[in-house]
């Protein structure tokens, strides 16, 4: 259960189409967080950007409008983020994951 | 005074296939030349084979189009960038450049084979040039709000075309 305070922001950097055993990787990712009990995700889709292949792509040009960037971001505490880094690591494939510190505001919930 | 009777008889269906393809005016109808010999059947008579040979080249050449087309696109914006739609830009000029050319270089000679015709102006630049990805990107465009872009693109892309379809034909003539 995420509490106000600290917790780590880890975001995902994956390419549409990119596929983890003929699953979308985006949605395999998404269904493992789910289903591990992490607080929340967004999965965001970017108009255009390039990775690690180095190939540029924009949804605005026809020829190169396919992988374009998808972002998943998520927030949990320290300890579940460790738990799950490892299988993240497995289905991200060549995707970048990106591990920040932060600090929450969950609503509802007495600060401290 | 003599009533000059004129019988409009619209036999096509039913004269025999020799006279078939006499010109039938509406008005005159066919009794008037009878004593005409007969008009030989229309040469562009299509048979299955050549048919099918039309299509078979009309196929290659737009496979071979619509490939060129996404090689040189791709590659294109990977070098030039993604502000503005460089790549199906310079495959439209080059297709009206080639169109130009090539039709015009056609259409100058008689006895040559009328499959050119069907494997590079239909084929290979019918499915090389693009006017539906041209018009995505000038909509694309406008949607992120950059009109002066997407005007510039549209009108250039539809003047600069006229242009160079005329180099084109300018370059076929020069040649011949």
């Amino acid at each position: 259960m995420l509490q106000s305070g600290k917790a780590v922001k880890v975001s995902i950097y994956l390419s549409d189409g990119a596929k983890h055993h003929h699953v979308p990787v985006y949605s395999s990712i998404l269904d493992f967080l789910f289903h591990s009990g992490i607080a929340g995700a967004t999965v965001i889709k970017g108009v255009a950007g390039f990775g690690h292949a180095h190939r540029i792509h924009s949804a605005h040009i026809l020829e190169i409008s396919d992988h374009l960037p998808v972002k998943i971001e998520f927030i949990e505490s320290r300890e579940k983020v460790d738990e799950i880094l490892a299988e993240l690591e497995l289905r991200a494939g060549s995707g970048l994951i990106e591990i920040q510190e932060t600090t929450v505001i969950v609503p509802g919930q007495d600060a401290h | 005074m003599e009533v000059l009777v004129v019988v409009k008889e619209f036999t096509l269906n039913r004269c025999p296939s020799r006279l078939a393809g006499q010109m039938m005016t509406p008005d005159r109808g066919f009794l008037l030349r009878s004593h005409l010999p007969a008009r030989s059947p229309s040469p562009v008579r299509l048979n299955k084979e050549t048919a099918l040979q039309k299509y078979l080249l009309i196929a290659v050449g737009g496979a071979f189009g619509s490939i060129a087309r996404y090689w040189v696109g791709s590659t294109v914006a990977g070098r030039m960038g993604t502000r503005f739609p460089f790549g199906t830009f310079i495959i439209n000029m080059t297709a009206c450049i080639i169109l130009g050319f090539s039709l015009t270089y056609l259409g100058k000679r008689t006895g040559m084979d009328p499959a050119w015709r069907f494997l590079i102006a239909v084929g290979f630049i019918g499915a090389y040039s693009t006017f539906s990805t041209f018009e995505w990107e000038t909509l694309s465009t406008l949607r992120s709000g950059a009109f002066a872009l997407a005007g510039l693109y549209a009108a250039g892309s539809l003047i600069l075309g006229l242009a160079g379809t005329w180099l084109g034909a300018l370059l076929a003539e020069a040649i011949s």
